[in-house]
């Protein structure tokens, strides 16, 4: 794919252009703006705003990588979504019992301290990590997400958020600190092929 | 039991895990670790969280996110457009940014405003001045400079000889542009005529409109005679048809009035009719 090609294109307004651009990124978008939102429905939501976003914005597109510039569209859109949420709190979608407290999914049941130490299970550990990174500030969420799920440099990284090359490597270290914080215990409790994968 | 690191340790750890250390900064670290197994355990923990969120599967999109012309909000383009509508943009733009120029020219070239009907009484009054101006002395050079039908050039014309001033008047008639041919090929023959009699000296001071009146020229006497030929130019006013702007100093860029209104006419109808091109272009 003649990606320099296809965005020229694009910018010229070829829509069919544009949108084999979003056939080869709408993986990779999808998976950020989960990892940020932590819902599918509003992950969905906020990939198609970030490409109609990036499609009409496509005149501010300079050159440089064309996958920090999508990803800095989809993540300055669910800092959008996010905020909107914080400040009008929505009706939550797990149950409440007679004391009003959500009755929460079977793992985190009872004691939220513990939720992450009885994830033994790969499938597990994918809720585990999601439930940690939930926990995790909306600016240190995103960095650590573009460079180690998603697997940015840190220059791109810098260049998704906005934000100085200094800032990124404080926001990932402190996000990463974190993050082994709310696995303590957890780790002791994979399975032992995963802990070979990290010895090899 | 975890471990306990300063914020700028951790960060340092993390730089390290990534490879984003400077090479005398990684060094140093290197050497603290050998000597501190605190810093080997935290880059320990902090290279097995970094590895879980790698191990995680890239989730597939649940659908495709492609667009349609009515999600952004535009027509679908006919193919092949794109390219007309880019240049039929660029041409619209382009002739704006001209008759701007245009316009901000003709703006500040400094000619003063000339109705019609004025020029048939600056004529008369030309032709009056060049029968009562002596031999050597030209008219309002703000008036006449380079126009058809006019009296030679005011600058030059003390430095000919007197003798010449006839011929000057006649080069300068023959050359300048014609833009309205009727009135100004009737203007042609009279100035010669006008020229070749020596007259009042001051007549010039009636010639321009009075605000205009160049102090070397002043003389008591020849305001009243001035005042006199006005009169007589007022009357003419409703007698004769309007001259053309021809008797207007020339506008910018060495172009005369007239031409300057066509080029300005002309860049905005472009203007105009490439932008409605365009945009009639993008929303088919």
């Amino acid at each position: 794919m003649d990606e320099a090609g296809l965005i020229q294109d694009a910018q010229h307004g070829d829509l069919d252009a544009f949108n084999r651009l979003v056939l080869a990124y709408q993986d990779m978008l999808y998976n950020q703006a989960y990892r940020m939102m932590s819902d599918p429905a509003l992950a969905e939501d906020a990939t198609q705003d970030a490409f109609i976003s990036a499609y009409r914005n496509l005149h501010s597109y300079r050159g440089g990588s064309f996958k920090a510039w999508l990803l800095r569209i989809v993540t300055n859109t669910c800092y959008d979504e996010l905020r909107r949420r914080k400040r009008r709190p929505t009706t939550p979608l797990e149950p409440v019992d007679e004391d009003e407290e959500e009755i929460e999914s079977p793992q985190w049941l009872a004691d939220p301290g513990e939720s992450p130490e009885e994830a033994t299970e790969r499938g597990e550990l994918g809720r585990a990590l999601q439930h940690c990174l939930e926990d995790l500030p909306d600016d240190f969420r995103a960095v650590v997400v573009l460079v180690d799920v998603q697997g940015l440099d840190y220059d791109e990284a810098a260049q998704s958020v906005g934000k100085p090359l200094g800032t990124v490597k404080s926001r990932l270290a402190r996000a990463r600190l974190r993050l082994r914080d709310c696995l303590q215990g957890f780790w002791e409790l994979l399975p032992a092929s995963f802990r070979l994968v990290e010895e090899s | 039991m975890m471990t306990k690191l300063s914020p700028r340790e951790w960060e340092a750890i993390s730089a390290y895990l990534d490879g984003q250390l400077a090479p005398k900064e990684r060094t140093r670290l290197e050497e603290r670790m050998k000597a501190n197994p605190s810093l080997r355990q935290a880059l320990d923990e902090m290279r097995r969280t970094r590895m879980l969120l790698r191990s995680q599967p890239r989730m597939r999109a649940p659908r495709n996110f492609t667009l349609t012309p009515e999600m952004v909000g535009a027509r679908r383009p006919a193919r092949g457009s794109g390219g007309l509508f880019i240049n039929l943009r660029l041409a619209s733009a382009l002739a704006t940014i001209l008759l701007v120029f245009v316009l901000i020219g003709d703006l500040f070239s400094g000619a003063p405003v000339s109705y019609p009907m004025q020029d048939t009484a600056l004529t008369y009054m030309e032709q009056e001045a060049q029968r009562s101006a002596p031999p050597g002395m030209g008219g309002d050079p703000e008036v006449f400079s380079g126009e058809a039908g006019s009296a030679p050039a005011p600058e030059a014309a003390p430095l000919e000889a007197p003798a010449a001033e006839p011929n000057e008047a006649a080069p300068p008639v023959a050359q300048a542009p014609e833009p309205t041919g009727d009135m100004a090929m009737k203007a042609v023959p009279v100035e010669p005529e006008a020229t070749a009699e020596a007259g009042e000296p001051e007549a010039s001071v009636a010639l321009a409109p009075p605000a205009e009146a160049t102090p070397e020229f002043s003389d008591p006497g020849a305001a009243t005679a001035a005042e006199d030929r006005t009169q007589m130019a007022d009357g003419l006013l409703a007698e004769e048809s309007p001259a053309p702007l021809r008797n207007q100093p020339p506008g910018p860029f060495g172009l005369d009035r007239s031409t300057l209104r066509l080029l300005e006419i002309v860049l905005a109808v472009l203007a105009v009719s490439t932008g409605l091109l365009a945009y009639s272009l993008r929303h088919r």
